[in-house]
C-alpha cells in the first residue's frame, strides 16, 4: 500500500539558520526550524492567509560542509547617532538541500512552488534557494531515520534540539518543540544504519518519512 | 513536547527553550532550596530576588573587581555590562549610592505588574522590556537591528528575569567566560546546577582574595567530573557553553557532549575494568604542558574524535618504554576501553570492528613467529600507503607460515590473513580509514603485549627514534 505526496526539494549553495535566542550574537542551528520552511511555504503562496491550516509537512536536511564567516554588521541606532560597522562571526551550512514531503493539497502546493509569490530562501535574504518538485509513492512502512528532522523520541538518534515550530504573525507567541537530527557533520550523533522512526511513511529509497506538527502562525496558542 | 505557551498556568518560573534561562531558573530554584523552579511559590520567589540584589549590591560597594567580597562584581562585567555595577560614573558616587543605583535596578516586581505582551519565553504576562543589560546575548537598547531604536528588546515575565538574574550563580567563571551546564534531561540538570550554586555562594560570600589556581581546560574537568558522578541515567545530550556579554567582545560556544558519549563517560565512572583503564587514559593525554586529566578532559569534551589516534601514539610509546606484565595490562586495558568508546560513543559497526580486531590478532600472532619487528609496525602506521605496503608483506608471510606448527598452535590459519573488504575499510572509507588503521595499530600491540612479544632493546630504541622524529616533524610544521 502506498500514498501519493509531493516531495519538494530546495537547494541552496550557502544557507545560514540562525538562532532566535540570541538575537545580539549570530549563532547558527544546524537544520533549519520548521517554523522557518513553514516561512517558505508561505512565500510561495503570497501571504499566510493564503496557506491552508491544516498544512504539515515531513522533512529531510542534508549539508556537505559548515564553516564560520565575517560578516559586516551595521548597527542601527538612534535618528542623528553615528554607528560603527564591526565585523562578526557568522556560521554557515554549505552544501544545503532541503526536502519536504507533503501529503495535502498536492496540486496547490506543486502549482504554488513551481510559481513563487516570493523569491524563496533558505536563511538569508542573499542566498537563493532552487525548488524542484515531483509527485511520489510513499510507502505505508515506517522508514530509516537517516537525515530526517522528527519529533523527539526516546529511540531516535542525533541531537536533541528544541526548535520553533511556529510563530504568530504579530510574533507575540512561538510554540516550540523538541525535534532529533542526526547532524551529518558530527560523526558521533550518526543515525545508524537501520534506525527505524516508529511512525510515518518511507521512500523508494527506504528514507523515513514523518510528519512535522502544523505550522500555521494561527494554530499558536496564546496564553491568557 | 510543545513548550512554549504550556498549560502551567499559575506557575512562577518556568522552564523555556532559553538554555541560560533554564540553568538560572534551576540555580533560583536552588536558591530557594527547592528541586525544581516550578515549585518556588511566591514568598521564596521574593527571598532570592532580595538575596540576589543584596549579593549584587554589596558586591558593588567595591569599587575594585579584585577587592575581597567583590566576586559579582567581576562576574557582571561578563554578564551585565553598562548596568548599573559598573559603568564608569557609578566610581565618582559613594558606596552607599552604588548600592543605591543596584537596588533600583534591581526594583522587586509586583506580581501585578503587566504590559501589554507576553513573555517571548514562557508566553506568561509580561513585566517589561528587556535588552542586553538584563539578559545575556541580548541586543544592546543603544544598538539594534531587530526592533525599532530605543525599543528596550525582549518581553519577559517575572519568572524568567529573575532566572536571568540568578544565572551567574549558574555558573563557573574562567578567563573572563562564563560556562554553564544544559541539558534537556531535567533529572541531571537539577543537581548538576545545583552544585555550581554551592560552588558559587561559596565565591560569593569568600572575603579572600586569593584566586582559584589557573588549570587548563577547568570547565571541562567541571563538566565530566559533574557527569561521571552523576547518580542516575542521563537521558539526553549535554552541553558545555561558554559565553561572555562583554562590550569588547561577545562570544558563544557550545561543546556538546553528546548523549552516547554521556554514557560512556559514566560508565567509566561505574563498571570497574573501564573505572581502572581511564587513569591510562589519563597517562595516554598527558604532556608537559597540560596535565593528562585535563588534557583529557579537552579532548573528549571538544574533540572526541581525535581520542583514537592519541591512544594510539601512547601505546607505541609505552611498547618502547620498558617490559612487564604491568605494562601488558595497561595496555590490554586501555585498548578494551578504546574500543568501547569507538563502539558505543563513534558508532563504530560491530562487525567492521570485529574483523580489523582480528586482523590485528592474525598480524600479532605472525609478528611473534616470525620475530618481526615492532618497529616496522610503528613506522608503517604513519603513512597509509606504508601501511598498505607492510600489509602486504604480512600477507605473503602468512602464506609462506600458514603450515607452521608454531603459529597453526596460537592461530586459525584457515582464513586469509586480510580480505579486500578489510583492505578497503582500512584506506578507501575516507575520515573512517584513519580511525580503521588506528583501531588495527592498537589491536596488534596489545595483542603482542598479551602474546607477552617484547621488542627488543634495538627494537625499543627504533621505536623511540621514530617517535621523535614525529615530534620533530610536528614542531617543524609548526
Amino acid at each position: 500500500m502506498s500514498i501519493p505526496a509531493l516531495e519538494v526539494t530546495v537547494a541552496a549553495p550557502v544557507a545560514s539558520f540562525r538562532n532566535p535566542l540570541y538575537p545580539g550574537m549570530q549563532v547558527g542551528l544546524p537544520c533549519p526550524p520548521p517554523s522557518t520552511v513553514g516561512g517558505l511555504l508561505a512565500a510561495a503562496s503570497g501571504s499566510w492567509a493564503r496557506v491552508p491550516q491544516h498544512t504539515r509537512f515531513a522533512m529531510a536536511f542534508h549539508v556537505e560542509a559548515a564553516g564560520k564567516d565575517l560578516e559586516t554588521f551595521h548597527p542601527l541606532a538612534e535618528v542623528g547617532v553615528k554607528t560603527t560597522p564591526v565585523p562578526k562571526d557568522r556560521d554557515y551550512l554549505w552544501g544545503t538541500a532541503l526536502t519536504l514531503w507533503l501529503i495535502e493539497d498536492l496540486d496547490l502546493w506543486a502549482a504554488r512552488l513551481r510559481r513563487p509569490v516570493w523569491p524563496l530562501h533558505l536563511g538569508r535574504s542573499q542566498d537563493l534557494a532552487s525548488v524542484r518538485t515531483r509527485r511520489v509513492d510513499l510507502d505505508e512502512v515506517c522508514g530509516e531515520q537517516r537525515r530526517a528532522v522528527i519529533l523527539d523520541h526516546p529511540e531516535a538518534s542525533g541531537t536533541r534540539l528544541r526548535l520553533t515550530t511556529a510563530v504568530r504573525e504579530d510574533r507575540s507567541h512561538t510554540r516550540w518543540d523538541d525535534y532529533r537530527y542526526a547532524d551529518p557533520l558530527t560523526t558521533e550523533h550518526q543515525s545508524p544504519p537501520g534506525n527505524r522512526l516508529p511512525v510515518g511513511w518511507s521512500t523508494d529509497t527506504g528514507q523515513g518519512v514523518a510528519l512535522l506538527p502544523a505550522f500555521h502562525p494561527a494554530l499558536v496558542e496564546a496564553r491568557s | 513536547m510543545s513548550t512554549s505557551t504550556a498549560a502551567t498556568a499559575g506557575v512562577l518560573v518556568e522552564l523555556t527553550a532559553h538554555p541560560m534561562q533554564r540553568a538560572g531558573a534551576f540555580a533560583l530554584a536552588a536558591l530557594a532550596r527547592r528541586d525544581h523552579p516550578q515549585e518556588v511559590g511566591e514568598d521564596e520567589f521574593g527571598a532570592v530576588w532580595a538575596l540576589m540584589t543584596d549579593d549584587a549590591a554589596a558586591a558593588t560597594r567595591r569599587l575594585d573587581a579584585k577587592q575581597p567580597g567583590a566576586f559579582l562584581l567581576a562576574a557582571s562585567y561578563g554578564l551585565w555590562p553598562n548596568c548599573k555595577m559598573n559603568i564608569p560614573s557609578m566610581r565618582r558616587l559613594s558606596a552607599e549610592q552604588r548600592a543605591e543605583a543596584v537596588e533600583q535596578w534591581r526594583a522587586p516586581r509586583d506580581p501585578d505588574c503587566r504590559i501589554d505582551a507576553a513573555c517571548a519565553l514562557c508566553g506568561q504576562a509580561a513585566c517589561g522590556f528587556f535588552g542586553k543589560v538584563d539578559v545575556p546575548l541580548a541586543m544592546s537598547v543603544e544598538y539594534r537591528n531587530t526592533t525599532v531604536p530605543g525599543h528596550a528588546g525582549l518581553a519577559l515575565c517575572r519568572g524568567c528575569l529573575a532566572s536571568f538574574y540568578a544565572l551567574p550563580y549558574a555558573c563557573y567563571f574562567q578567563g573572563g567566560r562564563a560556562a554553564i551546564l544544559h541539558s534537556w534531561d531535567e533529572a541531571f540538570l537539577g543537581p548538576a546546577i545545583r552544585g555550581q550554586v554551592v560552588e558559587t555562594s561559596r565565591r560569593i560570600a569568600s572575603m579572600s582574595t586569593e584566586k582559584p589556581a589557573k588549570t587548563a581546560y577547568a570547565r571541562e574537568q567541571v563538566a565530566l567530573e559533574r557527569l561521571r558522578r552523576y547518580s542516575h541515567p542521563v537521558t539526553a545530550d549535554v552541553s558545555l557553553i561558554a559565553f561572555t556579554n562583554s562590550n569588547q567582545e561577545q562570544e558563544f560556544s557550545e561543546y556538546r557532549i553528546s548523549l552516547p558519549l554521556a554514557i560512556w563517560l559514566r560508565s567509566t565512572a561505574r563498571q570497574p575494568e573501564r573505572k581502572a583503564a581511564w587513569s591510562a587514559l589519563e597517562r595516554a593525554c598527558h604532556s608537559e604542558r597540560v596535565a593528562g586529566s585535563a588534557a583529557l578532559a579537552g579532548l573528549l569534551v571538544r574533540q572526541p574524535h581525535r581520542i583514537v589516534g592519541r591512544v594510539a601514539r601512547y601505546i607505541s610509546t609505552r611498547t618502547a618504554d620498558s617490559r612487564g606484565s604491568e605494562v601488558g595490562d595497561e595496555i590490554t586495558g586501555l585498548v578494551e576501553l578504546l574500543q568501547s568508546f569507538v563502539r558505543e560513543v563513534q558508532q563504530v559497526n560491530e562487525q567492521q570492528l570485529q574483523e580489523i580486531v582480528e586482523v590485528g590478532n592474525r598480524a600479532a600472532a605472525l609478528m611473534t613467529v616470525t620475530k618481526k619487528q615492532v618497529n616496522t609496525l610503528v613506522v608503517a602506521h604513519r603513512k597509509p600507503s606504508d601501511l598498505r605496503r607492510w600489509l602486504h608483506r604480512c600477507t605473503v608471510d602468512w602464506l609462506l607460515a600458514r603450515e607452521n606448527p608454531a603459529l597453526t598452535s596460537i592461530t586459525d590459519t584457515s582464513k586469509p590473513f586480510i580480505s579486500p573488504t578489510q583492505l578497503r575499510w582500512l584506506f578507501e572509507y575516507g575520515d573512517e580509514a584513519w580511525l580503521f588503521r588506528d583501531l588495527l595499530f592498537t589491536a596488534v600491540l596489545a595483542e603482542l603485549q598479551r602474546r607477552g612479544h617484547q621488542p627488543d632493546t634495538q627494537d625499543q630504541q627504533e621505536i623511540k627514534d621514530a617517535l621523535d622524529e614525529d615530534v620533530t616533524d610536528k614542531e617543524d610544521e609548526q
